[in-house]
């Protein structure tokens, strides 16, 4: 059962930059990756998945068209896009309560654990805005963890961690994909990340998709991941020379 | 429903958090104090021959509608769509589970009710230094009334103030301009009647039309009906640029 279907998906700027004819599907239990280099579009599709940029083509998640059903859609998903959006004269613990007041019900329990499963309970008092930038990283995995949705959308989620910070990510991201079953679509630019993370993988390069394979597949024909995507893109830019 | 109402919790429970929105109520109770003493000054000056007997409540009212629930007002929607668009926090508020038109509500709500505690803690205020000063309870039935009933008029500012945080970039030029476009019309009421009176801004003091109104009962729905045009128009054209607005 496909979690994510797109179809014909574009979504272009003022400046002409962004993305054309997007097609891909992500199975449940899944953790796809999208790479690419900076400015290939990975972010504009994922914010696009997530109705905060207006865009043409389909988008159904869980069955259900993005514009008809985004706040049931929503209640099963979790997501962190580019910088985390975080109050800044906040703390850390009332970020991720206003973040689940709509959701209804008790999160007490579950923000203490989303605080503690990123290692930001010490410093849920204080205000994020005073985080270093791996914090405020870990405060926005907290707040896509702590709904435990079904679908999570993280775009770029190692950025800014320290090495330790980056294989307790990749550890949380794979334990709740074998635990729980949850369906994740993830974004780089570094190849050894997805494929350390993921299982299957898209190739985004000035707006398109133009490879998509199981991770697997690509290191059966290629050494990394990294050479596996050099190998995609040379048609586009030709050989790189070093 | 519970979407919204959640939201909308949220939202206020942000703006009552900084502490802006407090320091600015102390000093619109310290106005009342100021105006107290001013009379009692007046009162000694006189050698007891002026004694101003007034109700503080009601001699307030001016000060809190048409200056400093406005200026709050606006402050608070600045901080909820400009500042947060600026800031790229406004993210966080789209990636739950309410539509735009949700969101957008919520916020526009939270500064309404902010808007009502302000009007009511000034109220209560005035009502305490009126007490402490040995004035009684003079007006203070009607005042309550009157607060009330000003309160909602306050719903058509923040709608153009939401409009030209759609419309301007930054929220410093945003609350500039909700205060420049604030005092034009209040002017213009003041200065040219006829068109003045067809702009909400006019209508900042309700309860000159409602409280012991003698205004013919079609102008009365006439009013009404501006304001309430003026609120849909506003309302409706800064939802279709939210809507359309890339995050």
């Amino acid at each position: 059962m496909n979690v994510v279907e797109i179809n014909n998906l574009t979504k272009l700027y003022k400046n002409g930059r962004g993305v054309r004819n997007v097609n891909f599907s992500v199975e449940q239990g899944d953790i796809m990756g999208l790479l690419g280099p900076n400015g290939s579009g990975k972010t504009t599709v994922m914010k696009a998945m997530l109705n905060l940029v207006n865009s043409s083509g389909s988008i159904r998640i869980f069955g259900l068209d993005l514009k008809d059903g985004f706040e049931e859609i929503m209640s099963k998903t979790g997501a962190l896009i580019e910088a985390p959006a975080i109050y800044k004269d906040m703390s850390a613990q009332k970020n991720i309560e206003l973040h689940v007041a709509p959701y209804g019900g008790d999160f007490k329990e579950r923000i203490e654990r989303a605080l503690r499963m990123v290692h930001l309970y010490d410093y849920k008092n204080d205000k994020a805005g005073k985080f270093s930038l791996g914090m405020k990283q870990r405060l926005g995995l907290a707040i896509a963890f702590v709904t435990e949705p079904d679908f999570i959308i993280l775009d770029e989620p190692v950025n800014g961690l320290d090495i330790e910070g980056v294989v307790e990510i990749r550890e949380i991201i794979k334990r709740l994909n074998a635990e729980r079953g949850v369906t994740f679509l993830i974004s780089s630019h570094i190849a050894s990340e997805i494929e350390k993370t993921c299982n299957k993988a898209a190739v985004m390069y000035e707006g398109e998709i133009i490879s998509r394979t199981t991770v697997e597949d690509a290191l059966r024909l290629h050494p990394s991941m990294e050479d596996y995507f050099l190998d995609v893109v040379k048609d586009k830019r030709g050989e790189v020379c070093i | 429903m519970k979407g919204l109402m959640s939201g909308t919790s949220s939202e206020f429970s942000k703006l009552i958090m900084k502490k802006k929105y407090i320091v600015l109520v102390i000093l619109g109770a310290a106005v009342c104090f100021l105006r107290l003493g001013g009379t009692m000054l007046i009162s000694a000056l006189s050698q007891g021959e002026i004694v101003i007997k007034s109700s503080l409540v009601l001699s307030m009212l001016g000060f809190t509608t048409d200056i400093l629930v406005p200026l709050i007002v606006f402050m608070a929607v600045t901080d909820l769509f400009a500042s947060e668009i600026q800031e790229d926090s406004f993210k966080a508020a789209l990636m739950r589970p309410l539509s735009r038109f949700k969101v957008m509500t919520s916020k526009v709500l939270a500064v309404f009710f902010l808007g009502a505690v302000t009007m009511l803690v000034m109220f209560a205020a005035c009502l305490i230094i009126q007490l402490i000063s040995g004035r009684g309870f003079v007006g203070a039935a009607q005042g309550l009334l009157i607060y009330c009933v000003d309160i909602i008029p306050v719903f058509a500012l923040i709608c153009m103030a939401l409009f030209i945080n759609m419309t301007a970039k930054g929220p410093t030029l945003s609350m500039l301009i909700c205060i420049a476009v604030y005092i034009f019309f209040k002017y213009l009421n003041l200065y040219v009647s006829p068109l003045g009176q067809m702009i909400f801004t006019a209508y900042s003091q309700w309860h000159k039309i409602l409280v012991g109104a003698t205004l013919p009962f079609g102008a009365l729905i006439s009013n009404l009906g501006i304001w309430l045009g003026s609120v849909l128009i506003l309302y409706t054209a800064s939802y279709i640029m939210f809507e359309r607005k890339d995050f």
